[in-house]
């Protein structure tokens, strides 16, 4: 008994889970029907079916769907089956009565003779409802391209290949350096001008005192050392220093000899070769000798002979300085005679 | 400083006094020698100062008879060592020979052990034999097997180059013709002592033989005062301005030889320059420097202290150049 009961409840339960199973399959495909009630329609077609080896051809892929679906994607290789994907054009969407339309194009190319075939890839959509995970994938067709090679005419002679052709350059190709040059030119008058303007400016805030002439400079100075009785207040090479300089400077400038940068004999050899100066010369070795021992043999000399150098130093300016000027005075004259 | 201007009074009374036998070396030299004063007064302020001489000048400008003759006049040894690429030091500097009847090795001394050296054409024989001579000219010393030998004062090493037949030399490294003090390089003598040469040489009786004048010891005497004479603080800011001008000649308003200068002078050119020109003040018979001095001895203590660039070479700019623009710009105390 208790054996016929447990068979009993044993089909009872078998029966009962079938029923189950059976009714999820049919509220699934139930479903799946409201679901996908209107499938997108794919289309694609190319613009060429035969093409020269390297030839590019078109092809279109046309993609129609309903609001309730929404466009994943689709998996197309750059490279399939001796067709390789030159470009990829933007993709193009148009609403036409709530239906969406999508359309893209892609540029291939075969670089292989032969019927190649351009084969099905999957397109996937998902529901545009975003609580619904199901993807729906469809296939595209299939399309097949014919691939020809060059025809060659066997018959006609074998000919050398063409050299390069050279590209005949126009305006346009300068066109950029032609800019470029110009934008530089006009960089380098703008630069120019404010570096002028600046010079300018910098040279109006500074006023500069005209140079002192060489006569009036060296006696200025020697005429300060005179009356300030400086061999008596300060250092006796310092003095010697002050005065040699002054002389030098003098000369330098008035009689255009490099003084400063020479010795007391090279000095002394050009004072001998210049014909208003050499007039001068023994005051100028007494004054370099002493003022040469003063200054490198730390000789202390006398203040009656310091003194002496400078009435000889301002000697040595005026004689110079007049001599000069008479000189100047005949080649004036001269000049003006000759004119006349 | 009236004690200091005292001193340097007698000082300079003093040089003046031991500085007369440089007139009767001068003397006695005129007598062999025609027109090569620059060079006997260089080998003068070398010996003075402690220095050696590398000389350069085409042969028979009477480089070996003027060292000889010197060597003469002070009564000093003299030899000469001809460079040539199969020299070896120990022919130089001496070797160990095995002495057969007392069966030991003995020192046979070189042709350097002597007070004036001549080594002609130096640039003839290989770095190691320029070496043994400069390592001995340094270190006035040569050690012989396990020996050390002083080498006599006065020594004095007088190196000649010949400008001409460069080729199959080896030139004396930069390091190595530092060591020299002076590099004098004479020219041909004028017309009218060539004249005076010519009559000298072909006279019946021969060239006079020099008699000695001086005594070595003199020399050395001398070189101690050398070292005494009064270098004034602006003849040093004279010599270091010319040095520094070498190595910054944009400070000096000389920016043009920047590019034409590969190194400068070290400052073994500022001590040599210093020492020379104090040499060079006593050979006047003064007791200080004066900036005459300076600039007399600059072209010989800096011409192979300063290094050209290719581009100096390319465009036959000399060293000589180089230090004549310097002390066109450097102002004189």
């Amino acid at each position: 008994m208790f054996v016929f009961y447990k068979v009993f409840l044993s089909n009872v339960y078998n029966l009962l889970w079938r029923k189950l199973w059976l009714g999820a399959l049919g509220f699934m495909l139930l479903r799946q029907g409201v679901v996908f009630a209107q499938q997108p329609q794919i289309k694609v077609y190319a613009d060429s079916s035969s093409i020269l080896i390297g030839e590019q051809f078109h092809v279109y892929l046309d993609i129609t769907l309903s609001p309730a679906y929404r466009l994943q994607g689709y998996a197309l290789p750059d490279s399939f089956n001796h067709v390789e994907v030159v470009r990829r054009h933007p993709g193009d969407t148009l609403l036409v009565n709530g239906e969406k339309h999508f359309q893209q194009v892609f540029t291939l190319t075969s670089f292989d003779s032969g019927r190649w075939v351009i084969p099905a890839f999957p397109v996937v959509f998902t529901s545009a409802n975003p609580i619904d995970t199901v993807h729906l994938i469809l296939q595209t067709d299939s399309l097949w391209i014919t691939v020809h090679t060059v025809p060659v005419d066997t018959t006609q002679p074998f000919r050398p290949i063409h050299k390069i052709w050279p590209v005949k350059l126009t305006w346009k190709d300068f066109l950029p350096y032609i800019v470029a040059l110009l934008l530089l030119a006009l960089l380098i008058i703008v630069a120019s001008y404010i570096w002028r303007h600046r010079r300018k400016k910098a040279q109006l805030a500074t006023i500069q005192q005209p140079a002192q002439p060489p006569y009036e400079e060296a006696m200025q100075l020697l005429k300060q050392m005179l009356e300030t009785q400086s061999w008596m207040h300060v250092e006796m090479k310092m003095y010697f220093t002050q005065l040699t300089d002054v002389l030098r400077r003098y000369i330098e400038r008035a009689f255009q000899i490099p003084a400063m940068e020479m010795t007391s004999a090279e000095l002394l050899q050009s004072i001998q070769q210049d014909a208003i100066l050499q007039s001068t010369l023994n005051e100028w070795k007494i004054i370099l000798q002493e003022a040469d021992q003063v200054k490198f043999a730390k000789w202390l000399s006398a203040e009656v002979i310091a003194e002496d150098c400078l009435h000889k130093a301002i000697h040595i300016v005026e004689t110079t300085h007049r001599a000069q000027e008479a000189q100047q005075q005949v080649a004036h004259q001269k000049a003006q005679a000759e004119t006349q | 400083m009236e004690q200091a201007t005292a001193d340097i009074r007698s000082l300079n009374e003093q040089i003046h006094q031991a500085s007369a036998f440089v007139d009767l070396l001068n003397l006695e030299m005129s007598k062999v020698i025609v027109g090569q004063k620059y060079m006997l007064e260089r080998l003068m302020v070398a010996l003075l100062s402690q220095g050696h001489v590398l000389l350069e000048g085409v042969p028979g400008l009477a480089k070996t008879l003027a060292i000889k003759s010197l060597a003469a006049c002070i009564r000093a040894h003299f030899s000469r060592i001809q460079f040539t690429p199969d020299l070896l030091p120990a022919d130089v500097i001496g070797t160990m020979i095995y002495n057969q009847q007392q069966n030991n090795f003995i020192v046979r001394k070189g042709p350097i052990f002597a007070n004036f050296v001549l080594a002609d054409e130096i640039n003839r024989a290989p770095a190691k034999v320029q070496s043994a001579l400069l390592e001995a000219m340094q270190e006035k010393q040569v050690t012989i097997g396990d020996q050390t030998f002083q080498l006599e004062e006065p020594f004095l090493v007088l190196a000649t180059q010949n400008p001409i037949e460069q080729e199959g030399t080896y030139p004396l490294p930069e390091a190595q013709v530092d060591r020299f003090m002076l590099k004098v390089v004479i020219g041909y003598p004028s017309k009218e002592d060539e004249i005076k040469i010519i009559r000298q040489n072909i006279q019946p009786d021969g060239l006079p033989t020099v008699q000695p004048v001086v005594q070595p010891h003199d020399i050395l005497q001398a070189r101690n005062l050398v070292r005494t004479v009064y270098m004034d603080e602006k003849i040093e800011k004279y010599i270091i301005d010319i040095v520094f001008a070498t190595r910054q000649p944009s400070e000096y308003k000389l920016a043009k030889l920047s590019p034409l200068i590969a190194y400068a002078a070290s400052p073994r050119a500022s001590i040599n320059l210093a020492l020379a020109a104090k040499a060079y003040a006593f050979i006047k018979r003064r007791g200080y420097v004066i900036p005459e001095d300076v600039r007399s001895v600059c072209y010989d203590v800096l011409r192979h202290r300063i290094g050209l660039t290719y581009e100096a070479e390319a465009e036959n700019i000399t060293t000589e150049n180089i230090i004549s623009e310097i002390l066109n710009v450097v102002e004189v105390p």
